[in-house]
């Protein structure tokens, strides 16, 4: 058998389904299969440290043989990057300037979607790192509006940066055309620093959305529960990651009662099956797993372990 | 006492340059490159708008992205959300531009 099917696998679904359960199961199966792996958690509440039973933070840490974990921590993460800017900034312009436009840097800091915006940088930083030493990524993102909104960025901001790229050009050439006669205008129009970093950024995007779009170099899957809304939550998500392009590899159907569970469970298990039946009718043609509804939650490696064991049987 | 001569020399002939390249500029050039020169200045208004729009509050989906550009206009930024504030009206504006003499 292969040691893995793609470079880059994300977990996603509504929250209490079992994704970082599945992403973690996901992640140690490679890992014993001896491929390199990375497990990234995105969502803004960690459970991976309780699930793998190792302690992770907002760095590269090992767990065992083969396996790093980090939590990715949106704010520190925020904090850096307004902080880098600050730096950048004292070494252009001088401190009186940077004092005057200190409350427009708080406002895009506390703007909804920073903390994506973050996360989402983050990501494309930890793709890059592909091959050394890590062979496979495993990401487990954030509940499902959340994540959606961070995947289809790419696309969006694309075509907005291309615009806004077009419109700076434009006005550095009428610079350039009245800076003949104008030095201090001309030098507006040389070495544009702004091109430049809006050029760096879309690149980044175009990576980023070449990784995502390559059903060869990533795939989603769907973590959900034989319940109603998850189903109709899981059918809209699919249809969304599907019009950006993303590749969605199949679903994770978690807890599934299992018929020896008892006289209590028998309307439930009924419902179940009827449940069943419509993801497989409405998600046909995909990959399906099925995972039985466990004794207790799953704690530490050797649980996560045998987990890794039941996915196994089908190759994700 | 020759070189002192000869720097006097070059210093009035620069005063004369300079006053000759004026002239030239303000009666030919400068009223020709106005509109150019104002074009230029829209433009970077509309660039400026485009990436720090939420700073006059119009929602933009990256600010936090934008962000990383703001030191190099951060000059320009005070004088931009004066100006774009304090416009009256943009017909006026537009038709500044035209020399209808």
């Amino acid at each position: 058998m292969e040691k893995m099917n793609r470079p880059f696998t994300f977990f996603g679904g509504k929250g209490g389904t079992g994704k970082t359960t599945c992403s973690a199961a996901y992640a140690a199966m490679l890992a014993r299969r001896g491929c390199k792996t990375l497990l990234v958690s995105t969502d803004p509440a960690h459970s991976l440290s309780d699930i793998v039973g190792a302690a992770l933070d907002n760095t590269v840490r090992p767990i065992r043989e083969n396996l790093w974990g980090i939590e990715i921590d949106a704010a520190e993460e925020a904090r850096r990057y307004i902080g880098e800017i600050q730096d950048k900034m004292l070494a252009i312009v001088s401190p009186v300037i940077v004092d005057e436009i200190k409350q427009q840097m708080e406002i895009a800091y506390t703007s909804p979607g920073s903390e994506e915006a973050a996360i989402f940088d983050k990501f494309v930083e930890l793709m890059d790192t592909l091959g050394n030493p890590y062979e496979a990524v495993v990401f487990d993102t954030a509940p499902t509006g959340h994540t959606l909104r961070l995947l289809s960025l790419p696309k969006i901001l694309g075509a907005w940066i291309e615009n806004l790229i077009a419109k700076r050009r434009k006005s550095v050439a009428l610079f350039e055309m009245v800076g003949k006669f104008d030095k201090d205008l001309m030098k507006r129009a040389v070495n544009d620093p702004v091109i430049e970093s809006l050029t760096r950024r879309q690149q980044r995007f175009e990576r980023s959305r070449a990784y995502l779009t390559n059903p060869e170099a990533s795939a989603f899957f769907f973590v959900l529960n034989a319940e109603r809304m998850p189903i109709l939550e899981t059918a809209r998500a699919v249809e969304l990651l599907e019009k950006f392009g993303i590749s969605v590899g199949g679903l994770v159907v978690n807890r599934i009662i299992p018929p020896e569970a008892g006289d209590f469970f028998a309307d439930r298990l009924a419902a179940q099956e009827e449940y069943l039946q419509e993801i497989e009718r409405r998600f046909g043609g995909r990959k399906i797993l099925r995972l039985p509804l466990l004794r207790s939650d799953v704690r530490g490696m050797e649980q996560v372990g045998a987990v890794a064991d039941l996915m196994e049987s089908l190759s994700l | 006492m020759h070189e002192r001569w000869t720097g006097k020399l070059k210093k009035a002939w620069g005063a004369v340059w300079e006053f000759v390249w004026l002239f030239v500029f303000g009666t030919f050039l400068d009223k020709r490159t106005a509109a150019i020169r104002k074009e230029a200045w829209d433009m970077n208004d509309n660039v400026m708008l485009l990436l720090f729009g939420d700073y006059l509050g119009l929602p933009n989906p990256v600010s936090y992205y934008t962000l990383e550009i703001l030191p190099y206009l951060a000059e320009d930024m005070l004088p931009w959300q004066r100006r774009i504030m304090n416009r009256q009206s943009v017909v006026a504006e537009k038709a500044a531009q035209y020399d209808f003499t």
